[in-house]
Parts: structure tokens; sequence; C-alpha cells
């Protein structure tokens, strides 16, 4: 398997920013970043990656309705997705559950190990 | 002595006539005497009371012979029955020569009594004394012994009846005890019974009782308040008017084990088919050890479930907002540390960068929690002080200029000249977070305007911009802990989410308001008032001279008065107290206190009277004011009692803590002595 490709979706300039250093420094992994919902449909709906890193909490489309549109779109659908989120109460996780997303990561997160994770949450090898 | 012979009795009195007269009248007499001795007991004694003649009949009765008593003295046969004056009477009367009658008791030569009836006539000699007396007596013992008998069984009659009346009155008095008892315990009972019934009715949460079929017997209004129904539809209804389930529902539990229960995830329905949460425990009634019934308690927990999700969703939201900057500031640092960044590279900077302005970040929001934590809880107490408006309104915008600056927006202040009654730090807190909001959402070359204008007793300050604008169903929310607009925006500009729930805080603490209004696309104005300076607060102060602040404490229940007073007391305030409305109104005017504590339900004018009249006065217009009241007031009675700060306590529910701190709070002026005075030794020898 070469490279995986992942999208990563948050509004938080400084987050995108260590996640996509982490991801491609650390693990070399290719990365494309969006800061909104929006934008991350039309850019999974172009690129389609290997897997998406959603934010949960974004102000007008939030982490699950994007995680909807995705499903929504035959072109997407079969695209992993993961959620990075803050959002780590119990209920929260419970809910998270729900929405039939490929597992949660809690931030923060360990910059160094977040390639593993993540293809540990996917059952990569 | 011989026996008088019928022919030798000698006569009481004279018979005149011849011998054949005499002859006649002696047969006549001895015809009487043989009559007399018939039917008589008879007895002659001389003048002494020796016997000188018995008949039969006293020998018979006397149980002595004729021989044993003729001779002897008439004492012979004295029983010893009766009294020594009882004889002398006797004597003296038949001595003078009178009959005497009377009944006698004499002794038997055997021992034994009996009673004669007895008439003792004296025979009198030529000069006129008694010379013998002839008794002439009756039995009379079976009389004697019937009347005796029967006086025997009328003792025991009377004796009889007077036991029995004092029975009667031993078993009337024990009944007019048990009466008496019992009406002071149905009076008990009936008191017992009225308090359960109030307990009942004032409970708050909702009490039913459970026949064994599962029926209503008994409702309080709380019951029916909560379901929707009247206490009367209630009575008499199956528990499945409220609730969807058959008889195993544990709720019935009660009935069949005896046991109590409780439910904490249950739902009741309404009269109008509507459901709502419960809570509830049912216990078992029982009588004699036989379950007769339950009795099942439940209340509406609705809102609690409504806060317990605020405060969840307040906690999640908190959380998020802590470990956001975290996850940047972990990520940043995490890299730099693996040493698989170049040094000096510019991702290396980037990371660096990243970690430090998060940090911040950090920071603000630590601080802006705690901030608003402290100030609604109280822990913050406004430091009120004579401000000018003018000088505030400068600093603040001197503190966001290199901010306007950046972003390209022109700053423009209208300051006025205004004293101001208020926290200066807290206001220039208050004016900066508003400038900076809206230079954070102004675009460049756009203008913020700040401007301030005296309104009726407030100060009205506003702050405008050129910005989007916010929708209008969010105008009240923004004000709201975390509910900015677009969060990551507001993160990009440093915001924390809280700086206008802080600004409403300390507004409210001055007794403020603030609010927003907003044209989408064209800008936003912040609008938020402040006391004004009292008149005639300011001669002092500007003269520098501390004086003891003035509290009118105006109540007319002596007793809620008497410990008010002392709790002012504690805080070295002067104080005046006065009892009705027309007095406070007098003491206002004379005296123009610094604060009025004022109860509402007064004689001679009520509180609402007495602000009405303050409202009119121009020295007394803005006097800080508690509103102290058993009464829940409703909005529009808040906004008719408002004086200058105004604050609303109801009597009970507040703390004294609470009270001391909110009128120090009021008073902020005077808050260094206040609190000197405060942690100061209760008494001048304690130190």
């Amino acid at each position: 398997m070469s490279a995986p490709h992942i999208l990563v979706i948050d509004d938080e300039d400084d987050i995108r920013a260590v996640v996509q250093v982490s991801l491609e420094d650390i693990a070399g992994w290719r990365v494309s970043v969006a800061a909104s919902g929006g934008e991350g449909l039309a850019l999974a709906a172009r690129e389609r990656p290997d897997a998406i890193l959603l934010d949960v909490m974004m102000p007008e489309m939030d982490g699950p309705t994007t995680f909807a549109q995705l499903q929504a779109d035959p072109a997407t659908r079969t695209i992993p997705v993961v959620l990075l989120t803050a959002k780590v109460q119990p209920g929260d996780r419970r809910r998270f559950e729900d929405l039939g997303v490929a597992g949660t990561i809690p931030k923060p997160f360990d910059p160094l190990i977040l390639a593993r994770r993540v293809q540990e949450v996917l059952g990569w090898p | 002595m011989e026996l008088p012979q019928p022919e030798e009795f000698e006569p009481v009195q004279a018979v005149g006539g011849g011998a054949a007269a005499l002859a006649a009248t002696l047969r006549e007499l001895a015809d009487v005497r043989f009559a007399l001795d018939q039917s008589s007991i008879v007895a002659i004694t001389d003048a002494r009371g020796d016997i000188t003649y018995v008949n039969d009949k006293f020998c018979e009765i006397s149980g002595y012979s004729r021989e044993e008593l003729l001779g002897c003295n008439h004492r012979l046969i004295n029983s010893g029955h009766h009294p020594p004056a009882f004889f002398q009477n006797l004597w003296q009367t038949i001595a003078h020569g009178r009959v005497w009658k009377g009944e006698i008791r004499n002794r038997a030569k055997d021992g034994s009594l009996y009673w004669v009836d007895t008439t003792i006539v004296p025979f009198l000699d030529e000069s006129g004394k008694p010379y013998q007396y002839v008794s002439i007596r009756n039995d009379i013992s079976e009389r004697k012994r019937v009347e005796e008998a029967l006086r025997r069984m009328n003792d025991e009659l009377e004796m009889r009846v007077a036991e029995r009346t004092a029975e009667l009155s031993r078993t009337n008095d024990q009944l007019q005890r048990e009466l008496s008892e019992r009406r002071r315990a149905e009076t008990a009972l009936e008191r017992l019974s009225r308090q359960n019934e109030l307990i009942l009715d004032a409970a708050g949460e909702g009490i039913l009782g459970l026949d064994l079929d599962g029926r209503v017997v008994f409702c309080n209004p709380a019951a029916a308040r909560l379901s929707g129904h009247t206490v009367a539809d209630l009575r008499g209804e199956p528990l499945a008017t409220l609730l969807d389930a058959n008889r195993s529902h544990p709720i019935y539990a009660s009935l069949s084990d005896g046991g109590a229960h409780q439910g904490v995830e249950e739902h009741f329905r309404r009269h109008d088919g509507s459901h709502f949460p419960v809570e509830y425990v049912s216990t078992a009634i029982r009588e004699g050890g036989r379950i007769v019934g339950a009795v099942l308690t439940f209340r509406d927990i609705a809102e609690r479930r409504a806060i317990e999700r605020m405060k969840d969703e307040f906690i999640s939201v908190v959380s998020h907002e802590l470990r956001t900057p975290l996850t940047s500031i972990r990520g940043a640092l995490g890299l730099l540390a693996s040493g698989q960044l170049p040094p000096d590279s510019d991702k290396c900077h980037r990371m660096i960068e990243i970690a430090v302005s998060n940090t911040d970040r950090l920071v603000r929001l630590i601080n802006d929690i705690l901030d608003i934590e402290r100030i609604e809880s109280g822990q913050v107490v406004m430091a009120r002080e004579i401000c000018d408006a003018a000088e505030l309104m400068r600093q603040a915008v001197e503190l966001m200029r290199p901010l306007a600056e950046r972003a390209g927006v022109n700053l423009v202040v209208e300051a006025v000249a205004i004293p101001l009654w208020a926290d200066p730090d807290r206001t220039l807190q208050t004016l900066a977070n508003l400038l900076s909001n809206a230079i954070k959402f102004s675009t460049a070359g756009t203008v913020v305007h700040l401007a301030a204008e005296r309104r009726a007793d407030v100060v009205l300050f506003q702050v405008s911009d050129q910005g989007r604008g916010i929708p209008s169903d969010r105008l009240e929310s923004i004000f709201e802990r975390f509910q900015q607009i677009d969060a990551s925006d507001s993160r990009r500009k440093g915001g924390t989410g809280l700086g206008l729930a802080i600004c409403k805080s300390i507004v409210s603490q001055h007794g403020g308001s603030i609010w927003a209004e907003s044209a989408i696309g064209r800008g936003s104005t912040f609008y938020f008032t402040l006391p004004l300076i009292q008149p005639g607060k300011d001669r002092g102060e500007l003269d520098g001279e501390l004086h003891r602040p003035l509290v009118l404490l105006v109540e007319d229940d002596p007793d809620l008065a008497q410990v008010t007073l002392a709790t002012l007391g504690r805080l070295d305030l002067a104080c005046q107290h006065a009892r009705s409305g027309r007095e406070a109104i007098q003491l206002c005017q004379h005296s123009a206190p610094d604060l009025l504590v004022l109860d509402l339900l007064l004689p001679d004018g009520d509180g609402f009277a007495v602000v009405e009249h303050l409202r009119q006065h121009p020295d007394l217009y803005q006097i800080p004011l508690v509103v102290y009241t058993v009464k829940d007031l409703d909005t529009f009675e808040k906004e008719r009692l408002r004086l200058g700060p105004t604050l609303f306590f109801t009597k009970g529910r507040v703390l004294p803590e609470e009270f001391e701190r909110q009128v120090v709070s009021l008073l902020g002026a005077h808050r260094p002595s206040l609190e000197e005075t405060h942690v100061g030794p209760a008494h001048p020898g304690d130190r």
C-alpha cells in the first residue's frame, strides 16, 4: 500500500497544522486539509482520500452533518471517517458511535502516534 | 305496806254525796282499777319512790315477784339507758304535782330491757305536796323494737343510699374526667388532622392515597396541580389515570408486599394527555398489620432534568473549550520534542507559535471561567466609587487602539463627562470587551463608535460597529456562556466565548442591563446601563470626608426589624428605623440615607408608595435600595420598585451572609472602612 492519503476537516487552523505535520512529517502520509464541512465535502468528492479525520464542533456545518452528507454522496460514501474530537464526555461518545463512523480519536492526541491510532481504528495493517 | 284495796283507795279529789253514793263511787273506782290492771302496768310509790303497790302486769314484765318489789325503791328497774337529766326532769315534774308522760326503758330482773309508755300521776295531800305517785305504763317494747328495726332499716337504707350516691358521684366524676379527656383528645386529633391537611396542602410533592384496588382515596392539591386534574376529579379514579401500566408495575408493589418502593424513571400522564417525568415513592398503609392501601408521593422532575442537561452540556462545552487549545499545545510541543522537525524550519517556528498562542488562549479561557464564576457566585464585590464615564471611555479606547489599528478599524469616541456610581475596573473591562468584539467583527475601513448619554437615573453606553450583524434569534443567547455566533472565528480572534457573559454579569451586579440590536450586513450596537452618581453622595466624597454610611430600615415587624438592625450594626453602619411608609418618606427627606432597606407591606403607605414618592424627589430618586419582602414580585412590580441600584430579596430565602455582602456591595464606596470593621475584633478589648 502506497502512503495513505488523509483528508483533515477542522475549523481550527492550529489543529489542522499540527495534524498535517504529524501525519506528513512523522508518518509520511499525504494530507489534504479543509477548514469547514462544506470545503471538506468538496475536497473529499474531488480527491477521494483513503480516510477522513473529521472535527465535530464546527460552525455552520458540524461534524455529524458533514458525515451524513459524505454518506449521502455515492462518491464519498465508502471513505472511512474517523472523528477527531474534543467532545469526550460519555454521552458524546455514545452519540458518535451511533452515527456509524469508523471510530473516534479524542483530543488532545500524541502527534507522534496519531497515524498509528488512525491505522488501528481503521484496521489498516 | 299493805296493798291498797279497792275499798280503801283514796280518791284524788273530794267526792260529795251520801254513803250510798260513796259505795257506788267506790265500786266504780274498783272497776276502773280492775280495768286498768287488765290493760296497764301499774305501780304506786310513796313520795320517796319506794314501791307501795304493783299489779300483776308489773311483776310479769319486770320479772320480779310482788314481794321482791314492795318496799324497794323504784330505781330497782332503772336500766341506765336514760341520762340522769331525764330522771331529774321527771322528778321535778311530779314533785311539783304535775303529771309526767314519757317513754322509759327499764331493766327486768333477768337483765333484759323493755320499753314502757309511762304516765305518772302525783297524789297530793292537803298541803298540795305529793304523798304518792301512781305510774301507769303500757308495754311498748314491741313498738320500740319495730321502731328500732325501722330506724335501723332506715339507717341502713340511708347508708346504702349514701354509698350509692357516693358511688354514683364517683362514677360521674370518672365519666366527666373521661369526657374531658376525650374532648382533649378530640381537640388534639382535630388539630393534628388540620395540621396534616395543611401539610398535605402545602407540600410541593404530589401525594396520593390509594386503596387496595389502586384507586385514589385522597389526593393533595399538588398532586392535582401537577397532573392537571382537580382534587375532586382524581378522587375515586384508578391510578391508571396517571400511569399507563398494569398491576405488575412496581408502583403497585407496596399494595401487595407491604414494602416501600421508589422509581426515578417514570412518566405520569396529565389531564391533557401530555406526560411529565416523575420520581415517586410508594409506601404501604397498614391497619392492625393488614395492608389497606398505599401512599404515593411524586414530584415533577422535568425542571431538574433540564438543569442536569444544562449542567452536562456546560461541562461538555467547557471540556471542549479547554481541550481545543490543549490539543494544539500538546501537538505542537510533541512534534517539537520529537526532534523530527528540522530546527529553525518554518514548520518548527509555526509549532512554537502555535504552542505559545494556544497557551495564552488557555490562560485567558481559564481566567474568564474563574472570573465569571466569581462574579456570578457573588465572591467578587463590585468596588463602586464615583468615576467619570468620559475618563473610562478614553481609557478603554486607548486599550483597544492597537487592536483597531491592526484591523484597520477607525475607533470613534464621544466621551461625555457623566459621574458614575460603579466599579471603574469592571466598567473598563466591559467597555474594552465590547470594543474588542466590535473591532474583531469589523472589516478594515469601517468605524467602531463608542458613546454615552445620561438617561433618567442611568448612564447608557453604546458600542456600534458596521460589521456583519447578528441574527435576530441570537441577540439574547450571545450573552450566555460559549454562545458565540462563530466559535472558530471568535477563537481565531482571541475570544474565549465568555466575554459577553462576563459583561452581562458585571452589568447585572451594578443593577444595570445589557442588550444588543443588530441588522444583518449593516452592523450591531451593544447597549448597557450603569447607575448614575447619587446626588448628595458626591459632596462628602469630594471633600474627602469618610463618614459612616447611613442605612434606613423600613420594617413594621419589630422582631424582624431588630434582627435586621443587628445585622446592619455588625457592618458598622449608622441605622435609622422607620415603621411606616409615611415615616420612611419623612426620614428620607430629612437625612438622605445612603441605602434604603424596604419592606413592602407597611402601615400608612406601602413600599410601592414610598418608592413612588422618593422617585419624585430630586435628591432621593437614586438611593440604593434593597427590597426585602415576603412577596414574590413579578417583573412589572420589580420595575415599579426600582430606585437607585436596586436588589430584591425574599425574606427567609436569603442567608444573612449574602444579605450583608449585598448591602456592602450596594454601599461600595465605603468598602474600605466596612472591610476593616468586618474583619476586626468584635470588641475593642479583644485584640
